[in-house]
């Protein structure tokens, strides 16, 4: 888990420098509780039988449960005076299906100041065992200066 | 997804659209206020811990009026309609094991359906939003317009059918703007089986 009284800067970061990968394991049950929490219901997210029906090789996790994800990479990368302002455009490539690890990865690919503002462009992506999963895309964050 | 129109469309029908704006004004608000509970809930699955979700004085220190929603739940877990309230019809009229009560996500019960063939699965695939303001405990959300912006038609792995990507605008109770969506979905037929 992250430590959340540390705050990372602008002047922190360069091209390159990489986010800390973090890993969720998408069992049944975390399925079940994601789809109640975010309130997709769709079968797809939840029933095998019907995910399989519609070409799929397994239950499915939703686009929230992936932007939670990315979310949650983000923000403790970038703490909690970092600003999370555009997500995407992202492309969900291939099922992240149940059973599967899903690690969300991400890169720094450029920093700039502008309006005031010190904006950082991140590059995130999801993997699984069969490769990357979603993305990459860029995910823009402003940061605070030290 | 599921149309029910009585016109036979067709895809060439869906690409004439583009530009068009397929909320046929509804505006969908939120079933609930935003909750600390929700958020909570929200954030169990996706062990998200970050204390701007639940710790309202440390989000105060931090710039924000309280505990604020997580940005990846904006565009549909704490905008999102209800399934049932008071006064509506049972959503569960038999018990067909797959018999659903939901909107679909790619909206298609929504005020107006969309001129295309009839396909019978669907799924997101592609997600920009781009967010001006945070949202609070007690916030009530709006999602208005429904603009198609791209049909590509395709045949992928699991079946036939159309790559679309729609524009919609959140807004808080006070009209502000929160965010601003571009969401894309695949509709199709999936392949027979051999």
């Amino acid at each position: 888990m992250a430590d959340w009284t540390q705050q990372r800067y602008f002047e922190d970061v360069d091209e390159g420098t990489e986010l800390p990968p973090v890993t969720f394991h998408l069992t049944v049950q975390r399925m079940i509780i994601e789809a109640g929490a975010n309130r997709d219901f769709s079968p797809i997210h939840h029933n095998t039988r019907v995910a399989q029906s519609q070409g799929a090789p397994e239950m499915y996790i939703n686009n929230v449960f992936i932007q939670g994800m990315w979310n949650r990479t983000v923000q403790e990368f970038i703490g909690l005076d970092g600003r999370i302002k555009k997500v995407g455009p992202f492309r969900m490539k291939i099922f992240n299906t149940v059973g599967d690890p899903v690690t969300t990865k991400g890169t720094v690919k450029k920093k700039w100041q502008e309006d005031g503002q010190n904006l950082v462009e991140l590059e995130v992506w999801s993997e699984t065992l069969k490769g990357v999963s979603v993305g990459p895309g860029p995910v823009l964050v402003a940061l605070p200066s030290g | 997804m599921t149309q029910q129109q009585e016109k036979e469309y067709t895809w060439d029908d869906l690409k004439a659209a583009i530009g068009e704006d397929f909320s046929g004004g509804e505006i969908q608000t939120s079933a609930d206020p935003v909750e600390a509970g929700a958020i909570r809930r929200y954030c169990e699955p996706l062990e998200l811990d970050c204390p701007l979700h639940h710790d309202d004085a440390i989000a105060k220190q931090h710039g924000y009026r309280g505990i604020i929603a997580p940005i990846s739940g904006i565009n549909r877990t704490f905008s999102y309609p209800p399934i049932w309230k008071p006064g509506d019809s049972t959503k569960w009229p038999n018990s067909d094991v797959d018999a659903r009560a939901d909107r679909q996500p790619t909206g298609d019960t929504r005020a107006r359906p969309l001129p295309m063939p009839r396909t019978t699965a669907s799924f997101a695939t592609d997600v920009e939003i781009e967010y001006f303001a945070p949202v609070y405990v007690g916030d009530v959300l709006t999602t208005k317009g429904r603009k198609l912006v791209s049909v590509i038609l395709r045949e992928t792995s699991v079946g036939y059918g159309a790559f679309t990507v729609f524009e919609s605008e959140i807004t808080n109770q006070n009209g502000e703007l929160v965010a601003k969506t571009r969401t894309g979905g695949y509709a199709y037929n999936p392949h027979a089986k051999s």
